[in-house]
């Protein structure tokens, strides 16, 4: 059973191989990069539908003892991420195949080598291992958020490489201190002789954690990348730091504080409260500011950062009913804003700009574009039918079980707050048609299928996610039992 | 009178603040008794486990070889990256002409510097060195020739895609090596562990597949920091 390795091995390959194939023959690029991220998604779907039977999965590297190796797992708190991954990669890939016009070959290559970087984050259970990862992911998208060539997206991937450079540096500083507390970088060793430890010292370490990787998923103070980075970039990159990049951080962040420090430790030093104050600020703020945008691309920046504002809370509350709902939400977001970002592609293609006064009277020249957009926006501010409202639900209900009752106000207030501005962008394409007409910038567009397909299918997805949660609720309901019992993930790998 | 700059202060602050955090852990985590593990067990068995008495190379290789495929997939995308940006934007570099003594020196360099690497290659794990520093060491020379010899001599034997190519061949060797691990019978990058002959400790066809992953990760590092310097040092 070397299905997990495969996962990193099928990009891996893809990535040395394009090499070959830009040398001598360019027209093998695209079938080759498309069956690989067939053989991804086949992989992951196949531990999705198999999760009773084959979950948790480990596999050691090299075959060394558990303890000594480097190991990959794969249990269902990994599903998490997997459901997203099983969604995105395939479209992304489909949508980027008109998107992308120039150095077809350098840019699937970095595509690749950006879901190497995920997949191996994910599953990895090795601290080392882990941050090589990291700085795989980070390089290639750096690179992404630099591809297009303009002065804007140098300049952001310029702060971008920056500011993750120095969180990299926190990062690598708390696993070199915990390997010299510990001895070993193996996540399932660590718990024990972490909590030997003296209580301010494991307080530092988390706080190297949570700014090293805080940058990465843009909490608040951290996140004055996320929207400069969006604005010049392709919209796969946009898609998939949304959708995958900036959750497989947080998601491992969370499994870093849980696993290794465990959530007794983390109520106790009110670590938790910490999170939770600070999701709030993130989430107002992101909103607050996305009110201040006139480009669409950089409020949906700050849109995602509010968002992840919502899963912060959920994730805090340390309840299992808290993991799942911010496990949902994780999904669920990145589901709506990729599709909201395939649709505001495609609405890209008639305005000609990503200015909000272009895109005035766009639903004249794109119906179905435009009413799919609205759609998802709606979603995204919770409107009952649709997915956006599931999610939402189930992190207010864990917020209030667990007797948080103004994180709960908050969460309305800031949903009522997204209202406020996606509401203007619906009036905005829904009116001005008669400016629009005379201007020549805007005109009709063909969309290819492979432009429409992503958006429409992410679409209802969405919708059959409003109606019944139950799916995806179905898929990640044990994801609590390996993040909050430590000793269920422990024992993947050592245990009996 | 000079007036304070409070941003200076602020950072002077954060900083010592900083860095005390890192002394308090540094003075707690000292001298913990347990944190020897995974280090005792690398010096106790390393070599009659893996075969290779450099025990560095027996890390890199063997234990964490998963490892040493990422950080090279880290210098491969860097260089690529490196390539792909670097030719939109003018970047010059000096041209100096160097006089024949330089040029005939170097010459005769050349030839010891390509001996040193291939040596500390395919000894990497009997003496230090190994995949990694005879890479840096290939890379070097390309350096030099580009320096001495200027941009031009350099790109009419190589150029960047010839180079890349062999990086690309590189990589691909690697994780050939990898899958041998999986057809042995073990995991992936399963090497003495698997029944992969591990040789008798201190001879040169020792340490299993190493020697072998050696040559593949030193011509993907070599390549690799060779792009990296061909694409940064244009010559117009």
């Amino acid at each position: 059973m070397h299905l997990p390795i495969l996962l990193i091995l099928i990009p891996l390959f893809t990535v040395f191989s394009l090499g070959l194939f830009a040398f001598f023959s360019k027209k093998y690029i695209i079938p080759l990069v498309f069956t690989s991220s067939l053989a991804s998604t086949a992989i992951i779907f196949y531990f999705i539908f198999n999760r009773e039977t084959r979950l948790p999965f480990s596999y050691n590297l090299g075959s060394w003892q558990p303890d000594l190796a480097i190991n990959i797992l794969v249990d269902h708190y990994t599903l998490v991420i997997f459901a997203a991954m099983g969604l995105m990669i395939l479209l992304s890939v489909i949508y980027s195949l008109t998107e992308i016009t120039r150095n077809k070959a350098k840019f699937y290559l970095l595509l690749n080598v950006l879901f190497v970087g995920i997949a191996g984050m994910v599953m990895t259970a090795d601290l080392f291992n882990f941050y090589v990862f990291f700085e795989i992911t980070s390089i290639s998208s750096y690179a992404l958020v630099a591809y297009n060539d303009k002065d804007i997206s140098l300049e952001a991937a310029f702060k971008y490489l920056m500011l993750g450079t120095v969180s990299a540096v926190f990062l690598l500083l708390a696993i070199i201190l915990t390997y010299m507390a510990t001895g070993t970088l193996n996540m399932v060793l660590i718990p024990e002789r972490l909590g030997n430890l003296p209580v301010l010292t494991r307080q530092i370490l988390i706080a190297f954690y949570l700014i090293g990787l805080g940058v990465k998923f843009a909490i608040v103070p951290l996140h004055t990348w996320l929207p400069d980075a969006y604005v010049g970039v392709p919209i796969t990159y946009n898609v998939l730091s949304s959708a995958l990049i900036i959750k497989t951080q947080f998601f491992v962040l969370m499994r870093i504080l849980y696993i290794l420090f465990g959530l007794n430790f983390l109520q106790d030093n009110m670590i938790t409260t910490i999170l939770l104050v600070w999701g709030i600020f993130s989430m107002l703020f992101g909103h607050a500011a996305a009110f201040q945008q006139n480009n669409l691309k950089r409020l949906l920046g700050y849109s995602t950062i509010a968002q992840m504002g919502y899963v912060i809370i959920a994730f805090s509350l340390g309840t299992p009913a808290g993991i799942v709902a911010g496990s949902f939400h994780m999904v669920n977001h990145g589901i709506m804003k990729g599709a909201v970002f395939f649709a505001a592609g495609n609405l890209h293609k008639a305005a000609g700009s990503y200015q909000l006064n272009k895109m005035q009277g766009l639903a004249d020249i794109m119906p179905k574009t435009s009413l799919i957009f609205v759609l998802l926006l709606l979603s995204m501010v919770g409107i009952p039918p649709l997915s956006g409202f599931a999610s939402k639900w189930l992190i207010l209900e864990a917020a209030l079980e667990a007797g948080y009752l103004l994180p709960g106000f908050m969460i309305i207030l800031g949903s009522f707050l997204s209202l406020g501005y996606y509401l203007s962008i619906i009036i905005n394409i829904y009116t001005g048609e008669k400016d629009l007409s005379k201007k020549s910038s805007a005109r009709a567009v063909g969309l290819k299928i492979n432009e429409i397909l992503p958006a429409a299918a992410l679409t209802a997805v969405c919708i059959i996610l409003g109606l019944y949660p139950a799916i995806l609720t179905g898929l990640i309901d044990r994801a609590p039992e390996f993040l909050l019992e430590q000793l269920n993930y422990i024992n993947i790998i050592i245990g009996g | 009178m000079k007036k304070i700059n409070f941003d200076k202060v602020f950072s002077f602050i954060l900083v010592s603040l900083l860095g005390l955090f890192i002394m308090k852990v540094l003075y707690s985590v000292a001298g913990e008794e347990a944190a020897r593990f995974t280090a005792d067990h690398y010096i106790s068995y390393g070599v009659d486990e893996t075969g290779a008495i450099n025990i560095i190379t027996a890390i890199l290789f063997d234990y964490r070889a998963f490892d040493t495929l990422g950080e090279a997939t880290v210098i491969f995308t860097a260089a690529s990256v490196v390539a792909l940006l670097l030719p939109r934007h003018e970047a010059s570099m000096l041209k100096t002409e160097f006089t024949p003594v330089v040029q005939q020196s170097i010459a005769f360099i050349l030839p010891f510097l390509w001996i040193i690497s291939i040596f500390l290659i395919s000894y990497g794990h009997l003496s230090p060195g190994g995949g990694f520093s005879g890479g840096v060491i290939i890379s070097a020379m390309s350096i030099l020739i580009i320096f001495t010899y200027g941009y031009r001599y350099m790109t009419r034997r190589f150029n960047v895609k010839k180079l890349s190519l062999i990086e690309d061949i590189g990589a691909l060797a690697f994780l050939t090596i990898g899958l041998a691990g999986i057809i042995a019978g073990g995991t992936f990058l399963a090497n003495s562990q698997v029944g992969i002959y591990p040789g008798p400790p201190g001879e040169l066809l020792s340490g299993g597949l190493m020697p072998l992953s050696n040559f593949a990760v030193a011509a993907k590092v070599g390549t690799g920091l060779s792009v990296i310097f061909l694409s940064l040092a244009r010559e117009d």
